[in-house]
Formats: C-alpha cells, sequence, structure tokens
C-alpha cells in the first residue's frame, strides 16, 4: 500500500511545475558549481537553492491542498501521509542535491552539509504543509 | 429499520476575527437505514460543516455524533480516517480529485489505502466504472471530463468501498439541470441497489424532489419539513 502511494506522489511531483522549476534550477547550478568552484560560491548557491524549494513549493500550492485534501478525504492515517507529503517535497530536492553532488564534488564536506540543510528543510516543510499552515 | 447516524444537541463554532460565531445551534438528527436524506439551506446555513463533522473531517464543539455505533467523539484522527476508509464515504462539492490522476488512479486511492492486492482492486474498478457508465474512460485524465463525468467519477471513487453511509455536498451545484437530475436519480439507484444510506446537501429545492426526508438548515438550526 505504502509502496503503491509513494509511487503516486512521486509521479504527481513530476507532473508539477514547480519541480519543472526545480530541474531547471538544478541544471543552472551544476554548470556555476563547475565554473566557479569555490566556498563562497557554495554557500551562497545552498541558500539560492533553499530558497528555490520554497518557491516550487509555493508554485504547486494549489497542487498540493489538493493532493493532500483528495488523500484525507479517503481516509489516510496522518503519518502514511507525513511520508508521502516528505516524498512529494523531496523529489524537487533531490534534483539540486545531485547537482552539489556532482558539481562540487572536490569539496565533500560542502556536499553533506547541502545534503543535511535540505532533508531537515523538506522535514520542515512538510510538517509545514500536512498541518495544513502553507 | 436500524439506526445508522445519531446528531445530539451539536453545536459548532467558528471564530472569525476574534468573536465566535455559532455555525450549527443545537442539532439533532437520527438516519435511518436505506434512507435518502435531503438537507436544504441557503450559503452559509452550516450544511457542509454538519457533512463534514459526520464525515469525521471536523469536530464538533459540543454534542454527540454517532455513526454505525461508533462515537465519533471518542475516535482519534486514525480512527476517523480509518471510518472514511470502511463506513462513510464524503463527496465534496468540488468533487475532490486529483486532476493530473487517471479516472481509474483516482477511483484506486480508497482500496490502497485498504490494502488490497492489484487484482482484486482491478475488479472492483471495473465492476464500479460499469456500473457507473464510465467504462472506457478509465485511461483518461479527470482535468479533461466535464462536469458531470467528474461527479460521475466522484461518486463511483466513494462507492468503491461500498460505504454503509454516502454524504454528498451540493452534488448538482456545478451542473446544468439535465445532468443534476442524472447525478440525483444515480444516487437513488444506489439507494436500492447498494442499500446504501444517502445524506444530499443542497441549496436546489429541486434535489428534495429525490429524497425520502426532507430538511431545513438555516442560520445554523435543523428542521424537518414535514414537522414544520
Amino acid at each position: 500500500m505504502l509502496r503503491d502511494l509513494i509511487l503516486k506522489s512521486i509521479r504527481y511531483s513530476f507532473y508539477c511545475i514547480g519541480t519543472h522549476y526545480a530541474i531547471v534550477f538544478s541544471i543552472m547550478l551544476y554548470i556555476y558549481l563547475y565554473l566557479y568552484r569555490n566556498t563562497i560560491v557554495l554557500i551562497i548557491t545552498l541558500a539560492l537553492s533553499i530558497l528555490m524549494v520554497i518557491a516550487s513549493i509555493l508554485a504547486d500550492r494549489r497542487n498540493i491542498v489538493q493532493f493532500i485534501n483528495v488523500l484525507n478525504l479517503v481516509g489516510i492515517r496522518r503519518r502514511v501521509l507525513l511520508v508521502i507529503t516528505i516524498v512529494f517535497i523531496y523529489i524537487r530536492s533531490l534534483f539540486i542535491i545531485i547537482a552539489y553532488s556532482i558539481g562540487a564534488l572536490y569539496n565533500s564536506i560542502m556536499v553533506f552539509l547541502a545534503l543535511f540543510t535540505h532533508l531537515t528543510l523538506i522535514f520542515i516543510l512538510s510538517l509545514i504543509i500536512k498541518s495544513g499552515v502553507l | 429499520m436500524s439506526i445508522v447516524v445519531i446528531v445530539r444537541n451539536l453545536w459548532k463554532y467558528y471564530t472569525f476575527a476574534g468573536s465566535s460565531i455559532a455555525v450549527l445551534k443545537d442539532v439533532n438528527l437520527i438516519v435511518r437505514r436505506g434512507e435518502i436524506i435531503g438537507i436544504h439551506g441557503p450559503s452559509g446555513a452550516g450544511k457542509t460543516t454538519l457533512l463534514k463533522i459526520l464525515a469525521g473531517l471536523e469536530r464538533p464543539d459540543s454534542g454527540e455524533v454517532i455513526v454505525e455505533g461508533y462515537n465519533l467523539n471518542l475516535l482519534d484522527d486514525d480512527g476517523l480516517a480509518l471510518l472514511r476508509t470502511t463506513i462513510v464515504s464524503y463527496i465534496p462539492q468540488d468533487y475532490g480529485l486529483i486532476d493530473e490522476f487517471t479516472v481509474y488512479e483516482n477511483i484506486e486511492l480508497p482500496l490502497l489505502l485498504i490494502g488490497l492486492p492489484e487484482n482484486e482492486r482491478r475488479t472492483i474498478i471495473q465492476h464500479i466504472l460499469e456500473y457507473m457508465g464510465l467504462k472506457g474512460k478509465e485511461r483518461i485524465k479527470v482535468k479533461y471530463l466535464s462536469g458531470g463525468e467528474k461527479q460521475r467519477v466522484s461518486i463511483a471513487r466513494s462507492l468503491v468501498i461500498t460505504p454503509s453511509l454516502l454524504l454528498a455536498d451540493e452534488p448538482t451545484a456545478n451542473l446544468d439541470w439535465d445532468n443534476a437530475k442524472k447525478v440525483l436519480e444515480l444516487f437513488n439507484k444506489i439507494n436500492r441497489d447498494f442499500k446504501t444510506t444517502i445524506i444530499i446537501v443542497s441549496h436546489d429545492t429541486r434535489v428534495l424532489e429525490y429524497v425520502s426526508r426532507k430538511f431545513i438548515l438555516y442560520d445554523g438550526i435543523l428542521n424537518e419539513v414535514d414537522k414544520l
């Protein structure tokens, strides 16, 4: 059951325009990291990519609300809903993390920092979205 | 006839700009198995709130709601969610469908939550699609359907779990009268074929011609028409 719902969540996330923005941003991010390899650039792009994740969620706000409302309507349990929401949000961050991973390979600490920051952000955003604030 | 819904002394308040407004005022209702109840009232009378409370989507501020013997006040959020996957189906005014999913995928959602294997899901969905006259449309994305078709998909999704209580919020509001009549006739057919108890709320008085008991909800107060 959970596997099917997660797959549906991933597919739905790919339909949404915010994920498309995040993919385009990731390509630009990779090029930028490849051309300007230094720590300051990494920190700035990290901040920008956090904004990108938030912006992509706001772009898909209507879809996210619709998705959560429908699942709630048909009787999804709260814990499962949280997992589905995390997956939905994570997909758009995944491309940014991949860009960091291949664009900033020379600085493994920064890759882990980027990964940790994104995962924390995703979890917080998922909690906010699930509770219906966003 | 056994009783499906008991509502006793139900009150619900909403807070607007710091002041508390009673949306439902001491609502009492008993619904017996197999009945089709029509609740008519103007916009803002509290119709949707009442349905959402019966579906366990909102909680009352005071009073008691018992559905199929379950006191909703005593159930936690997961208990109410379980109620919606087994006993109660709620059809919202905006159909409550995911536009990017196909008809099949939308109808499949409640069955996924129950955890049915794929072949059983397919059999049930094919049966429901045929019953609802949606055969051949299962691979079409919902966003490409007309209002009447969306409504039928929404009803189909609510039927896959064979609920004992079906709650329909303004099912005819977005339809022309020809399509609205078809939907109301469909509710009567579902009631006959599945013995499903149905509660329909609407601001359209014509809907009341298709129900067995009529109520009016005005300013949060519910009255039965025949007893007025």
